[in-house]
């Protein structure tokens, strides 16, 4: 009977910091992640620079898609739903940055088809002439 | 003795549950995500086009980690798809890149081909133009005069090439015309992009008058790659009206090129975007004559008037904001 009490008594003592324990693992478990702050800030810079790049002309559904996807990891940060909220900060990164490249390419075009127009137009020219005056 | 064995069977029951719910958990395997597939097809046809391949190694290596993550069997459908949305992403990405990248190095071969062009306009107009002065020895002299009225001069407001008096006396073209070459080589040689401008229009007005049409293009071209590159937005309207001259004078046959050129200046944007569309209408409703070739003095009242709007902006541009 004694033996039993005491065993009681022992067994008391780790009642209180085995409960503290619990509910600071339940607190931690329950508490929400922080926002992807660095995902949001790294998309809102690629879209930033695909607007300065004129992407809108030459890139317009990756640049609306961007920035829906931005839009969509705003709601989901307001709704603390971090993990949905980084990935589509992150897709609408990748989309902003194809943007870019996709508007680079296009305006590398441009000026190459302009300078083979205008020399075309040349050489028609000298053609033409030579054939007016031998 | 009977309750224990009771209570060990039951528990040995619910164990062989909980494992059975365990197993069956894990024995649905974790898929490759759809797409991913298609992600690294496009990859290895980058990577295959001996064009593009070398040219973006950093974007093709970040695309090539991303699509084997996408490849990377997963549970969670959703992270799976999300692995090959950026996969596919960056393999575009890198795509676009090494076009980008191949286009600037083609860039150098079509410069070397205008210059080529160009050069032979240039050459084919000299010797015409050396025949021509061996028939005039009285010429020459005439040319020498001309040409010491029009030396450079420096002012306070910078060197002032003294073109005006004599550009468009009637017979004096040919004389005028050299001593702007030597002006375009004087304001190469000093850096004064403005006075360049001026000296190539003026030379593509005098070569469209004596119908040396492809110098005049090519003192065109010339004008619109100075403007270019030193961005004088406020002297393109000369560019506009040298261009329309060109063009009223070509007949149909050069029309087409015109407003293209007309549209490519769009990119000098902070021009007077009424004098561009005057001179598109000019081109679109009165210069052109079907099959002929008019010279710009035929070309009616409308590009006498478009010149003086030109030459009104530019006197107006250049007391606001013409630069140093």
């Amino acid at each position: 009977m004694n033996v039993t009490s005491q065993d009681r008594r022992g067994g008391s003592r780790w009642h209180a910091p085995l409960a503290v324990a619990g509910a600071l693992m339940l607190a931690a478990c329950a508490s929400t992640p922080p926002a992807p702050t660095a995902s949001l800030q790294a998309a809102q810079q690629a879209i930033a620079t695909a607007e300065r790049a004129e992407a809108g002309n030459y890139a317009a559904g990756e640049l609306a898609e961007a920035r829906a996807k931005l839009a969509s990891a705003d709601t989901a940060v307001n709704e603390k739903e971090m993990v949905m909220a980084e990935r589509f900060a992150d897709e609408s990164r990748a989309n902003a940055e194809l943007a870019s490249a996709k508007t680079s390419a296009a305006k590398a075009k441009a000026v190459n088809d302009e300078m083979k127009l205008s020399t075309g137009t040349l050489i028609e020219e000298m053609e033409r002439s030579s054939g007016a005056t031998p | 003795m009977t309750a224990k064995t009771h209570r060990m069977n039951t528990n040995a029951l619910i164990a062989a549950t909980v494992s059975s719910i365990l197993l069956a958990a894990c024995a649905a395997a974790p898929q490759i995500p759809a797409g991913a597939a298609q992600a690294r097809s496009k990859l290895t046809q980058l990577r295959s086009d001996q064009e593009l391949a070398t040219r973006a190694p950093v974007a093709i290596q970040e695309a090539d980690a991303a699509v084997r993550a996408a490849e990377t069997p997963q549970k969670d459908e959703a992270l799976g798809a999300h692995r090959v949305y950026i996969a596919d992403r960056k393999v575009d990405t890198a795509w676009a890149l090494a076009e980008s990248r191949l286009a600037e190095d083609q860039r150098a071969a079509l410069g070397a081909d205008r210059e080529g062009a160009r050069l032979d306009a240039r050459t084919r107009e000299a010797d015409a133009a050396k025949l021509a002065a061996a028939a005039s020895a009285a010429e020459s002299a005439e040319l020498q005069r001309q040409i010491d009225e029009l030396q450079a001069k420096e002012t306070d407001r910078g060197l002032v090439l003294t073109l005006g008096d004599v550009l468009f006396q009637q017979g004096e073209h040919a004389m005028a015309r050299t001593a702007l070459d030597e002006s375009v080589r004087l304001a190469e040689a000093i850096g004064k992009p403005l006075q360049l401008t001026e000296a190539l229009y003026l030379l593509a007005c005098i070569d469209l008058h004596e119908n040396r049409r492809e110098r005049s293009l090519a003192n065109i071209i010339r004008l619109r790659d100075v403007l270019s590159e030193n961005r004088l937005d406020v002297r393109a309207p000369m560019l506009i009206l040298a261009t329309a001259q060109w063009a009223v004078s070509s007949g149909d046959k050069n029309k087409a090129d015109a407003f293209r050129w007309l549209g490519a200046l769009g990119r000098l944007d902070d021009i007077d975007s009424t004098l561009r569309n005057k001179a598109r209408q000019l081109l679109a409703d009165e210069g052109i004559t079907a099959g002929a070739e008019a010279s710009p003095s035929e070309a009616g009242p409308s590009l006498a008037q478009l010149e003086r709007e030109v030459v009104a902006f530019l006197a107006h541009a250049s007391h606001e904001k013409e630069p140093d």
